[in-house]
């Protein structure tokens, strides 16, 4: 049993664990509780046997209790107020329970006197020589690196620590951790580690090695897996009615699986199905529509006869290869254990591979008479590690081939945007199983209590970032102009054919600005929007425009060459402002005059010759006395019409960059 | 055949009841294979048998039949069990179609592909089958419209709603039918608009009517505007043909149609669908049957939950579920394992942008999908989708996206990468799937560059112009009884190949891998008697005793010593080479030298 763990938790009860306060509210053993309760859950979800655990508490008294109970107080007196909570066994819901809501308190002020040391040297040599990992998980220890040093602290705790740093200093194998650190750690999803068993021992060969040893290439290696899909953990079915009875003795409550095979039978006209018993039953495989039954003796015949190998069938140029044919979990190729010259082959060949800028494709054959696979092999090289990355890759008849029309007409421009990795795959947990851990760790708790709420930080992972939403806002804006997307009302959607036609229409260049200029009017049922005109508000609430007209205000003052545009922007916003302060609908009014402004002084080139325009307009934000649903005073109102500080900005963007571009700026941060 | 039966086609309906499955932890494959059931295809093979169709012994009509069958047979020998196909001729003296048109003959009607088809078409092709005695050459016009008239009917007259996919592969070497009777081609051409209208696919396989009169795809057909391109010249060749139907044999199916969300809220989601373009074919799976009866019936599995206390048979509702933690049940309810499980929101979710190179090849985990834009969700999905994927290109990025493809399937993290006309969308593994290297991929001692070098002509010689000459290979192994092993095997390398071509440089690399083996070996040996620590003489013990097994055992063969090899290295060489190693040393001696004596031959 190489493996066999054992884990001794050893927790500080000592009234300054639980008598000072470290965060509000938040003693020392509290932080403890939470350390060592997220470290057995683990061990408690992955429920292996050879990994043990034990507590041990010191600090303990008489008025618990117990304030001494161990082994050696109890051969040899001595060692007191050490207990012994839970022996070396694997974890389970007591542990849990006690470390989550029953800790002792105990009244020995460990911390008040000196730590006895007369045996310093000896427990040093024992930890040492029996290879104990130690890691001290100190609660306000100074951290020179960190730059912690706690306040007021008491001599004795002082002692405390240097006597720490002292034992850390003379084992290699111990280590002073911050709580705080340990805790963050901590709160990262655990993945549990899996030993590592080899799927495949045996040659890599080019040419046949039978045939001719000489002209052959034979290297022995071990293949493991490098990713393997993880599912969650699986449930148990147990019978609620059993458990419900009270009439049955010995209840297990267990649930048996039975199958049941039924043919139909045309009886009176009616489709019956009859059960008919498992040993009547044949294989068979259908032709179409013909059923063909077989025999063992005839599926052995099926299956071809192949030889455990791993043969090279050739090489590619990396670039002729397209990462779209990988189609499976990857695993890596290492050299067999403790064969140097297998390793000194495998590494020339890897290397060579890496030089040249080529993958081996390979026929794999995992167990005599497997069927056949073909698979590529992708020299890994990154000190100080290497490998041969292998996939499979498709047979012809794995490939289907699609044609698709390709898109010919596409926007333009670019510009270059600096991207910061975000979400390395090392990042990202499975979802599901993070929040199936979590679960049953709180019900089995908390019986009680409801479904707790999935990780905020998980689902953050897999949404757009907020502070990119923000600052992309008026991009996206764009793009929704420029791309008009429209959601398909089914029912009286255009033929495939139509649409197709539609789809292929160049959409920027024919957005001409008269057209987006006359919208708003066409939106109407025929009456028209000007300025001046008192009865077009109606109409401009009724149809939901204040979205549209805001966008081509926008559109407006940001395409304008030079003050060209400006007016028309202008009696548009007179519109809306009006529109929106008679319906009640201040709030959208005042967000966008909020949206234009940032707008205004935020472009590149600046717009804040547009802004002065709505000064001397006095267009300000609708107050309270205009509109009764205002939360705005006038002198909000007015005070809002004063200019931005121009903000230098060193972003280059190009005026005429079109908007595809700014989605690639989502990843800046 | 009294062992054979025949299945009416309703029998493969699907079971969609799956949603009510207590614990339905559905995987993707299972529910891919299910939307391929009710998504169904069905192909209509339409040949032309005009006189110049018909010309001699190697006649397109006889390419064209031959084609048929093949498509047939992929259909039938595949796992695909439901897509369904028919054969319709005209221009035939004879006719055969429910609209009594005159020269249709509907040779075989729309349904599930089966063997006597597949022997009726083939003894058609053959000759056996006499083409003028059984069908006849219409000795007159065929209006074109009527055949499309037929075809519609045809496709019409199906009564299952799982058919989605509905297509048409015309075969003719008319380029442009009725150029004196305007009436038959302006009704041909409404037909054929009907049918583009009803969502039946054209795809038109042309053969050029002489070596040097070749189709004329714009004098008639393009008229249609068939949309997508559709038309596919194939000369006269029968490879050709069969390579071009084979191309289009297996549907557009798309298995997932999601909305792609570029930015938060409105405006700013369009459509996509996605196909599965890489997936691996795998061998039929059995079914149950029962043959007692006079007839041959197929056998419905069902699966049923006893208590085990009481006998009874438990519902979904009698059932509770728990996990085991802690030597404790923890019971949720399925409406609590459903909301755990049922992570995310259906569709496809841009998070942002990676450079291509962030796409590791090993973060991979499944095959991929591919993706296309999809108007029929959302207008504008087309120009969106086309700015994005230039964009994609042109800066050479990847999407990362969170996908979910639909309710019920497990939420991922997917990369998009762009390939024209599309994206693919590959789904990345998470850091729980991601296992760390082994210890062996630790460099103990790099290769010495002489030995790197000496590979390098071994793969410029075997450097390989074209992949898809490899994909063309592993034919219907699951149904072909008479496969010999090894001699029939496309998928083994070529072997004389590789030795003409690179067998000289394999010789010399081994001459220098021996030598600097030997060198390296020596001078561990030196390091341990100067004394090191105990992990490396540890490792080279172990090292000493599978030295080289492979190179060593052969020559210890050819001087007749096997018997000097340790049983270690006699069991790794038998291992390497796939045989079960015995246990004792004799035994081990003879099962090497039975196997170089046995492949000396």
């Amino acid at each position: 049993m190489a493996d066999k763990k054992v884990t001794i938790y050893i927790i500080d009860v000592g009234p300054t664990m639980w008598q000072v306060e470290r965060k509000p509210g938040v003693t020392g053993l509290d932080l403890a509780r939470k350390a060592v309760l997220i470290m057995l859950e683990a061990k408690v979800i992955a429920g292996l046997k050879s990994d043990v655990t034990s507590l041990l508490l010191f600090g303990t008294d008489d008025k618990l209790i117990t304030d001494t109970d161990n082994y050696m107080n109890g051969q040899a007196g001595g060692y007191e107020h050490v207990t012994t909570l839970y022996p070396i066994e694997q974890p389970n819901m007591s542990i849990l329970r006690t470390v989550n809501n029953n800790l002792p308190h105990g009244n020995v002020k460990g911390d008040e006197s000196p730590i006895n040391s007369s045996d310093f040297d000896a427990v040093l040599r024992q930890i040492n020589e029996s290879n104990v990992e130690l890691n001290i998980l100190g609660i306000g220890f100074d951290d020179p690196e960190a730059g912690f040093f706690e306040e007021n602290k008491s001599e004795v705790k002082r002692q405390s620590e240097s006597f720490f740093n002292k034992i850390v200093s003379k084992c290699p194998q111990a280590t002073i951790f911050s709580m705080e650190e340990t805790l963050k750690q901590l709160s990262k999803p655990h993945i549990r580690t899996v030993r590592p068993v080899p799927i495949f021992k045996g040659a890599l060969t080019l040419n046949n090695a039978k045939m001719s040893s000489q002209i052959s290439l034979s290297i022995n290696v071990e293949m493991y897996s490098r990713t393997t899909k993880v599912r969650p953990p699986t449930l148990t079915k147990y019978s609620a009615l059993a458990e419900a009875s009270t009439t049955i003795h010995k209840k297990t409550s267990e649930v048996n699986m039975s199958r049941t095979y039924t043919i139909s039978v045309v009886d009176n006209d009616k489709n019956e199905a009859v059960e008919v018993p498992r040993e009547e039953l044949n294989k068979a495989y259908s032709l179409g529509k013909t059923l063909i039954p077989v025999n063992e003796a005839d599926e052995e015949a099926f299956t071809m006869i192949t030889i455990k190998s791993m043969e090279i069938v050739g090489f590619i140029k990396s670039n002729e290869f397209k990462r779209e044919y990988l189609m499976s979990a990857v695993t890596a190729v290492v050299p067999q254990t403790n064969n140097l010259t297998m390793a000194h082959r495998l590494s020339a060949l890897i290397h060579a591979l890496y030089e040249k800028e080529t993958f081996a494709i390979v026929r794999y054959v995992k167990k005599n008479d497997d069927p056949p696979k073909l698979g590529i092999l992708i020299p890994y090289i990154r000190a100080p590690k290497e490998c041969l990355y292998f996939c499979r890759i498709p047979f012809k008849e794995d490939c289907h081939h699609f044609t698709f029309p390709s898109f010919d007409r596409v926007m333009s421009k670019s510009d270059e945007g600096n991207v910061k990795e975000y979400l390395k795959v090392k990042e990202c947990f499975n979802p599901v199983i993070v929040q199936t851990k979590k679960a049953t760790c709180h019900r089995a708790l908390y019986p009680d209590d409801p479904l707790l709420q999935p990780d905020q930080e998980i689902i953050a992972q897999t949404q757009f970032l907020p502070s990119l939403i923000q600052k992309n806002l008026y991009l996206a804006n764009d793009m929704r102009t420029l791309f008009n997307i429209k959601k398909v009302n089914k029912e009286k959607g255009k033929t495939g054919k139509r649409r197709f036609a539609d789809a292929n229409k160049p959409s920027s260049q024919e957005l001409s600005l008269e057209e987006i200029l006359n919208k708003p009017e066409e939106h109407k049922n025929g009456k028209r929007v000007k300025s001046g005109d008192g009865n077009i508000t109606d109409a401009l609430i009724q149809h939901g425009v204040i979205r549209e007209m805001s966008v081509t205000i926008l559109h407006f003052v940001k395409t304008s060459f030079a003050e060209g545009l400006y007016p028309k922007a202008l009696d548009c916003l007179k519109i809306l402002r009006q529109a929106c302060a008679k319906e009640n609908e201040t709030s959208k009014f005042n967000d966008f005059l909020k949206e234009l402004k940032s707008t205004c002084f935020e472009a590149q080139p600046s717009k804040t010759d547009f802004w002065d325009l709505i000064v001397r307009e006095k267009i300000t934000l609708i107050s309270r006395d205009e509109a009764s649903d205002s939360t705005v005073s006038i002198q909000e109102a007015e005070e809002f019409l004063r200019p931005f500080e121009k903000k230098s900005n060193t972003d280059t963007l190009d005026e005429d960059a079109v908007a595809t571009d700014d989605l690639f700026k989502l990843m800046e941060d | 055949m009294s062992s054979t039966a025949t299945l009416s086609s309703s029998s493969s309906v699907v079971n969609e009841s799956n949603a009510s499955e207590f614990d339905a932890e559905e995987e993707a494959e299972e529910v891919e294979k299910q939307l391929a059931n009710i998504n169904r295809d069905a192909v209509l093979f339409v040949i032309d048998c005009s006189p110049s169709m018909l010309s001699d012994e190697d006649s397109p009509f006889k390419s064209a039949i031959r084609c048929a069958s093949t498509v047939m047979m992929n259909k039938i020998i595949t796992s695909n069990d439901t897509d369904l196909m028919g054969v319709m001729l005209f221009g035939t003296e004879k006719s055969q179609n429910a609209l009594e048109k005159k020269h249709i003959y509907v040779l075989q009607p729309i349904d599930l592909p089966d063997i006597h088809r597949i022997i009726e078409l083939d003894d058609i092709a053959s000759g056996q089958i006499d083409f003028s005695q059984e069908y006849g050459n219409a000795n007159e016009e065929v209006p074109l419209g009527d055949v499309f008239w037929t075809c519609n009917d045809l496709f019409n007259s199906l009564s299952s709603t799982t058919i989605k996919i509905k297509r048409i592969f015309l075969i003719t070497d008319e380029d442009n039918p009725h150029t004196t009777n305007p009436v038959l081609r302006s009704t041909a051409i409404t037909r054929a608009k009907d049918l583009i209208e009803s969502k039946i696919e054209i795809n038109l396989f042309s053969v050029n009517k002489s070596d040097d009169k070749e189709f004329n795809f714009d004098t008639f057909y393009s008229v249609y505007d068939l949309g997508d391109n559709l038309h596919f010249n194939t000369t006269n060749d029968f490879n050709i043909l069969l390579k071009q139907i084979m191309n289009k044999e297996s549907p557009r199916r798309s298995i997932f149609s999601l909305p792609f969300r570029l930015f938060e809220g409105e405006g700013l989601t369009i459509g996509i669908k996605g196909f599965s373009a890489i997936v691996e074919r795998v061998k039929p799976q059995h079914k149950l049957v029962h043959m007692r009866a006079e007839t041959t019936r197929l056998v419905e599995t069902k699966t049923k939950w006893i208590c085990a206390d009481t006998a009874q048979e438990l519902m979904p509702e009698d059932m509770k579920q728990y996990f085991s933690y802690g030597g404790k049940k923890v019971v949720f309810t399925r409406e609590e394992i459903a909301k755990i499980r049922d992570f995310g929101e259906k569709g496809l979710t841009l998070i942002g942008f990676k450079p291509a190179s962030a796409l590791k090849y090993h973060y991979n985990i499944t095959h991929p999908y591919f993706i296309y834009p999809d108007e029929e969700q959302y207008e504008g999905s087309r120009r969106t989708f086309a700015a994005l994927h230039k964009k994609m290109l042109e800066k050479d990025k990847i999407a990362l996206c969170a996908a979910k493809i639909r309710n019920g399937t497990p939420f991922t993290f997917v990369a998009l990468k762009a390939q024209p006309p599309g994206m693919n969308m590959i789904s990345l593994p998470f850091a729980d799937d991601m296992r760390p290297l082994p210890p062996q991929a630790e460099i103990r001692s790099a290769a010495p560059d002489t030995m790197v070098d000496f590979i390098k002509p071994i793969i410029s010689t075997l450097q390989m112009k074209d992949l898809n000459r490899f994909f063309n290979v592993l034919q219907d192994m699951a149904l072909n009884k008479d496969i010999e092993p090894e001699t029939n095997d496309a998928t083994l390398p070529k072997y004389s190949a590789i030795s003409k071509r690179a067998g000289e440089y394999i010789k010399v690399f081994n001459a220098e891998a021996d030598i600097k083996s030997q060198e390296s070996y020596l001078s561990q040996t030196d390091s341990e008697t100067i004394g090191s620590n105990r992990a490396s003489s540890r490792g080279s013990k172990s090292l000493a005793s599978s030295q080289g097994s492979q190179a060593d055992i052969s020559t210890l063969y050819e001087s007749g010593k096997v018997s000097k090899a340790t049983v270690t290295q006699l069991k790794d060489f038998l291992n390497n080479v796939g045989i079960n190693p015995a246990r004792k040393k004799d035994e081990l001696v003879n099962q090497v030298e039975m196997y170089f004596s046995s492949s000396a031959k």
